[in-house]
């Protein structure tokens, strides 16, 4: 019985979480992400990303700076995100070149290198929720 | 978290003057699963929201001119400037801003003889939004 033809399609924006220690760098990219019609959260370290992550918040992509304060660098999350959240996808960003260049191995498309273009930083984004429409990850 | 429709339409105000800039609320909190959801209904109903993990990047926004018209902001925050001191250096460097401070700790920020307003936790976030409503309705006047 066809029964939901006209009824509201109800649609949810993705949701990136922003990892960035700079509040300037990140208010910016937030921002625009945020105009971009994404749902964005602000994190500053990688115990934002366990708490995030370990919250019932779906978040799609985590896009993150190589250099974090404390103990554990972005490499580190985007193997901690591989291993436990694999249906998340991460972008690391630096704008150190052999902290990038070491990203490569942890991104698809290769590390997003400072000062990026916010347009580019939403074209790989949209990358990721592409192929997840299409390619179901297993 | 539940949103309040008639709370967004007490945020917005009319048409008229939703057509105004929005009003910039700087969240200071270093607690994502505390700041997060704050920014994110504080946004819901019409605000710009710039977020802040301690009093020093608190500072850094204000030092790069980036018009702020309210801070909530935590009492007990990493570093050495605590909430209170955010209120202070606020009070100093921008005397048209209202503080809000909000703390787990009843006694941490009351009685400093500063004109911030005082939030206990746990705080209702349709509490916050309305106190900010509030205070917006009501401008401090820039001291001389």
């Amino acid at each position: 019985m066809p029964s939901d033809d006209h009824s509201p399609v109800e649609i949810t924006p993705s949701t990136i979480l922003v990892v960035e220690p700079d509040i300037l760098v990140r208010m910016a990219i937030a921002d625009y992400l945020r105009d971009c019609g994404y749902k964005v959260f602000e994190g500053a370290t990688a115990a934002d990303v366990a708490t995030v992550l370990g919250s019932r918040q779906k978040i799609d992509v985590v896009f993150a700076e190589v250099q974090l304060s404390g103990g554990t660098d972005g490499f580190a999350v985007a193997q901690w995100v591989r291993e436990k959240h694999p249906d998340i996808d991460v972008i690391l960003t630096s704008g150190i070149t052999r902290a990038a260049e070491k990203a490569r191995d942890l991104c698809d498309e290769g590390p997003l290198e400072k000062p990026y273009r916010p347009q580019e930083v939403v074209r790989r984004i949209n990358i990721f929720l592409e192929r997840r429409r299409t390619v179901p990850k297993g | 978290m539940q949103v309040c429709p008639g709370l967004m339409l007490v945020a917005m105000g009319s048409g008229e003057e939703s057509a105004a800039r929005q009003p910039v609320i700087l969240v200071v909190e270093d607690e994502i699963i505390v700041r997060s959801p704050v920014a994110e209904f504080l946004r819901t109903v019409g605000y710009k929201v710039v977020e802040a993990a301690n009093a020093a990047k608190a500072v850094a926004v204000f030092n790069t001119g980036t018009v702020i018209d309210l801070v909530f902001s935590d009492v007990d925050m990493p570093g050495p400037m605590d909430g209170v001191g955010l209120a202070c250096w606020i009070s100093r460097h921008h005397p048209g801003i209202h503080v809000i401070l909000t703390s787990g700790i009843h006694h941490a920020a009351q009685g400093r003889g500063t004109k911030d307003l005082f939030l206990p936790k746990p705080f209702r976030l349709a509490e916050v939004a309305l106190r900010i409503h509030s205070l917006l309705e009501d401008p401090l006047q820039e001291e001389a």
